[in-house]
C-alpha cells in the first residue's frame, strides 16, 4: 500500500463512528414494494408487468430498447397490485410497479454463463446489462454502457473508486470488507471489458480494514502483477471521480469529457460487487446496502435492502428517536432532503439520514463577504461566490465563461461559507437556466 | 420536515463569529494604545469611532427596511479600525462623524456593480476626514506634549520603540509586537491567510529600497503592520485567488509607501490601500484560477 499526498483540507467531521464497525444486516422486506421504472441516467423502463401478474425476485418488470438504460426487476415474489406514478426520491413522480410481497422469497431461473473466462466481452456486459446494473455510489449512470468506451480509447488503467468521503456513510466500507473476494471478482471482469491491463483500488486511509481485505483478495485472485490497492489520504473531494483520476494518476479528464478521454475506466466499489454476482451468478441489482444513520436512528447500522422498500419502513425497522429535522437520500454533503417518506430506496441510495436540528445546518443567509474560502475549497478552482453573483445579479450566460456548468456540485463551498449562502442551489439554478437556453 | 438543498451540514465559522474574533485580534494594540497615550486623550475617540460607525449602520438598515445585523460585528470592527488610526487628542466628535461616514456611506454606498462594498470602509473614512480636518488629523502629541512622529521626523526614534509601540503615532498602530500577534492569531484561526500580509511587507521592503531608504524603519513606522494585517486582509475588499492576493499586496504596498514616502499628502497608506481597493472587482475578474480540465495544465507527476 503506497499513500498519496494531495493538498490537505481538514474540514469535515467523518460522524462514521456509528456505522464504520456495523457488519452488514438484511432489514426484513416490506409487504409492499414499489420499483421506480427510471433509476438511473437515461431512457426510462417500460412496464413489462401488467396488474395481476405473478412475479418472482429477478422477474424483469420494466425495461427499454434504448441503449442508454437500465432493466428493473421484482425484489419480492408476489403480485403485480398497481403500475401507476410514484414519489421519487430524486424528486418528481415516476412510473413505478407495486408488488405485494407474498413473503415466499422465489426467485426465477438466473441465466448463468457457463464460463465467464471464455466469454467475449460483449457477452459480458450482456449480463451486466441483463441484471440492471448501473453506478450506485449515487450517479445511477448505466454500467453497462460505461463498460463500453469508444473503440478508439486506449484504457490502461482501472480504477475502483472505495473512497466513500461522504460524512457517516459506510455501505462502501463495509461492502470492501466483508466481499472482498466479489469486489475482486468484479475488478477482473471490469479489466476484461475494456482491456485495461492495470487497476488501481484506491482507499481512503480511515478504511485501512477494507485496504487490508483488498490486498488478501487481490492476492488469492492471482490479480497481484496487474492490480494494487493504494491508500489515500482523507480527502473528501477524492471520492469524485474527475479528483480521484487527478489524484491517483495525476491525468485531468477535459472539462465535459470522460474519464475513457484519458484511458481511465472507474467504477465504484458496490457497482464493482454487484458486476461480479451479474456475470457469475447472473443476480439482477434487486437489493443493496444502505448505511442508515442520524441522531433520529435508534439502530444505525449498514443494512441490506430490498431495491423498493419505502423509507418509512426503513425508519421503522431501525427505530425513530428524538426530533428528526430532515431526511436525506444519501450523504450530508451531496443528498437530497425528501418530502415524503413513501419514496422508495432505489439502485443509487446510498443512505437514508435521519437528521436532528442540532446536527444539520440551520440559519438563514447574510449578505457576502467576499471572504473567498469558497475559492480555496473549491476542488477543481473555481469562484463560487463569483458564479453566484453572476446567476442571481447579473448575467447567467457570463457563468458559462467562468466555468459553471464543469461544476459537480460537491459542496463544500456552501459547507465553508460563513455568510449561510445557498451556493450549490443558486449554481445548480445557473446550470439548469444555462442548459434550457443552449437546448 | 425540512426539504433544504444540499449541503445539509456546515462548518460552524460564521460572519459573526470572523468579525468578533478579527475585534478581538485588535484589542491588545488598541488597548496599549490608549493606556500609552493616555485613557482620557484617547478612549473617547475610539469609542465615539465604534459608537459613530455602529449606530450609522443600524440607521441605514433601519431606512432601506433591513433587518439590523449590527450585533454581527463587522461595524464594530470598522469603528475600531477607525478609531486605532487617529491621533490622541482629536475631538472625539470627528471620530463620531468618521465611524458615521465609514459604514453609513462608503460601506452602505459605495459598491460594485453586484451590491459589493467597494473601498475599506474605514481607510476611505480615515482618507475624508484627514481632506476635511487636515490640521487635527495630523497633529501627535508624545508625552503629552506635541510632537512629530517617526516619519515626520528627522531623528526618530529607535527600533526597539517602534516595535513595542513606545512612540508617537496614531492610537493604536504604534505597538508592531501586539499587531503582529494579532495578525498570527487569526492566521492561525484560518480566518485571514497570509498571501496578502507577505506580499504587502515585501512590497513595503521593496519600495523602500526603490527609494533609498532604511526598509526596516518603512515596516515599523507608520501604519504598516497594522495595514499589512488588519486593513488590506479585509475579505470584501480584497482579491480572491492567491495570485490576485499577491498582486493586490505588493501593489498596495508599493502605492502606498511611494505616497506616503514622497508626497506630503499624510495619510498616504490610509489613500494607498483605497485606491488598491479599487482594483479588486477588476482583479477577481481576470485573475482567476485555471479550472480544472480546461486551459493549459501544469505537468503533475503522477503519485
Amino acid at each position: 500500500m503506497k499513500l498519496i499526498q494531495r493538498r490537505h483540507i481538514p474540514l469535515l467531521s467523518a460522524h462514521k463512528d456509528h456505522t464504520a464497525s456495523a457488519a452488514i444486516t438484511p432489514l426484513a422486506a416490506p409487504e409492499l414494494v414499489v420499483i421506480p421504472l427510471r433509476q438511473h441516467i437515461g431512457e426510462a423502463g417500460e412496464p413489462a408487468v401488467a396488474i395481476g401478474d405473478r412475479v418472482r425476485i429477478g422477474d424483469v418488470v420494466g425495461e427499454s430498447a434504448a441503449r442508454v438504460t437500465a432493466t428493473v426487476h421484482a425484489s419480492v415474489s408476489g403480485r403485480i397490485r398497481d403500475v401507476k406514478d410514484y414519489p421519487h426520491p430524486l424528486g418528481g413522480l415516476v412510473p413505478a410497479v407495486v408488488i405485494e410481497n407474498d413473503g415466499r422469497d422465489e426467485w426465477v431461473d438466473l441465466p448463468v454463463i457457463g464460463e465467464p473466462e471464455h466469454a467475449t466481452p460483449d457477452e459480458l456486459r450482456s449480463a451486466v446489462r441483463r441484471a440492471g446494473v448501473v453506478g450506485m455510489a449515487g450517479a445511477g449512470f448505466p454500467t453497462a454502457v460505461k463498460l463500453d468506451p469508444p473503440p478508439d480509447s486506449d484504457i490502461d488503467t482501472v480504477i475502483i473508486n472505495v473512497m466513500e468521503g461522504e460524512p457517516y456513510l459506510s455501505a462502501d466500507h463495509r461492502m470492501a470488507l466483508e466481499h472482498s473476494d466479489e469486489v475482486v471478482d468484479g475488478l477482473r471482469w471490469i479489466m476484461k471489458m475494456v482491456d485495461a491491463p492495470h487497476a488501481i483500488l484506491a482507499v481512503e486511509s480511515d478504511k485501512e480494514d477494507a485496504a487490508a481485505a483488498l490486498e488478501r483478495a487481490v492476492a488469492t485472485a492471482g490479480l497481484g502483477s496487474r492490480a494494487e490497492v493504494r491508500l489515500l489520504p482523507r480527502d473528501y473531494a477524492a471520492g469524485a471521480e474527475k479528483i480521484l483520476v487527478e489524484v491517483v494518476l495525476g491525468r485531468e479528464i477535459p472539462s465535459g469529457g470522460f474519464p475513457y478521454d484519458v484511458g481511465v475506466e472507474s467504477q465504484n466499489v458496490s457497482t464493482t460487487a454487484a458486476v461480479s454476482r451479474a456475470i457469475r451468478l447472473g443476480s439482477p441489482l434487486v437489493e443493496r446496502v444502505v448505511t442508515v444513520a442520524g441522531d433520529g436512528v435508534e439502530r444505525p447500522g449498514n443494512y441490506l435492502i430490498r431495491i423498493g422498500t419505502s423509507f418509512d419502513h426503513v425508519l421503522d425497522e431501525v427505530g425513530r428517536t428524538g426530533d428528526v429535522d430532515r431526511v436525506i437520500m444519501g450523504g450530508p454533503m451531496m443528498g437530497i432532503a425528501q418530502a415524503d417518506l413513501a419514496v422508495p430506496v432505489i439502485k443509487t441510495t446510498t443512505g437514508i439520514l435521519a437528521m436532528s436540528p442540532a446536527e444539520s445546518r440551520q440559519g438563514s443567509e447574510v449578505p457576502c463577504i467576499h471572504c473567498a474560502w469558497c475559492v480555496e475549497v473549491c476542488p477543481i478552482g473555481l469562484m463560487p461566490y463569483l458564479l453566484v453573483d453572476l446567476v442571481r445579479f447579473l448575467d447567467p450566460r457570463d457563468a458559462a465563461a467562468y466555468n459553471i456548468l464543469d461544476c459537480f456540485e460537491c459542496g463544500l463551498c456552501d459547507f465553508v461559507c460563513p455568510a449561510n449562502i445557498p451556493l450549490v442551489d443558486v449554481i445548480r439554478g445557473g446550470k439548469h437556466t444555462l442548459r434550457e437556453r443552449t437546448a | 420536515m425540512k426539504v433544504t438543498s444540499s449541503p445539509h451540514v456546515r462548518r460552524l465559522l460564521s460572519k459573526p463569529r470572523v468579525m468578533w474574533e478579527a475585534f478581538g485580534a485588535l484589542l491588545p494594540a488598541a488597548i496599549f494604545g490608549i493606556w500609552y497615550f493616555g485613557p482620557i486623550d484617547t478612549l473617547p475617540q475610539v469609542v465615539a469611532a465604534i459608537a459613530g460607525a455602529v449606530a450609522a449602520q443600524a440607521i441605514v438598515e433601519r431606512f432601506r427596511h433591513r433587518p439590523i445585523t449590527v450585533m454581527d460585528g463587522a461595524p464594530w470592527v470598522t469603528g475600531l479600525i477607525l478609531g486605532m488610526s487617529l491621533p490622541p487628542a482629536l475631538s472625539p466628535l470627528i471620530a463620531l462623524a468618521g465611524g458615521a461616514v465609514a459604514t453609513g456611506v462608503i460601506k452602505e454606498f459605495v459598491t460594485t456593480s453586484t451590491g459589493r462594498t467597494l473601498l475599506n470602509p474605514a481607510m476611505a473614512a480615515r482618507v475624508l476626514i484627514v481632506s476635511e480636518f487636515l490640521v487635527p488629523m495630523t497633529t501627535f502629541p508624545v508625552d503629552g506634549v506635541s510632537g512629530a512622529t517617526p516619519l515626520a521626523s528627522a531623528t526618530g526614534p529607535g527600533y526597539f520603540d517602534m516595535f513595542f509601540g513606545t512612540r508617537g503615532g496614531s492610537i493604536g498602530e504604534t505597538t508592531a509586537v501586539l499587531l503582529l500577534l494579532g495578525g498570527a492569531y487569526l492566521m492561525w484561526r484560518g480566518i485571514i491567510r497570509w498571501h496578502i500580509p507577505a506580499a504587502y511587507l515585501v512590497g513595503v521592503v521593496v519600495t523602500s529600497l526603490i527609494l533609498g531608504r532604511d526598509p526596516l524603519f518603512d515596516l515599523l513606522a507608520g501604519a504598516t503592520i497594522m495595514t499589512a494585517f488588519f486593513i488590506v486582509t479585509d475579505p470584501t475588499t480584497s482579491p480572491a485567488t492567491v495570485p490576485g492576493r499577491f498582486g493586490f499586496g505588493f501593489a498596495t504596498a508599493g502605492i502606498a509607501t511611494f505616497i506616503r514616502i514622497t508626497t506630503l499628502f499624510p495619510t498616504g497608506e490610509a489613500l494607498g490601500v483605497v485606491l488598491g481597493n479599487i482594483a479588486t472587482p477588476f482583479i477577481d475578474r481576470v485573475v482567476t484560477n485555471r479550472v480544472y480540465g480546461t486551459g493549459k495544465r501544469r505537468e503533475r507527476k503522477p503519485a
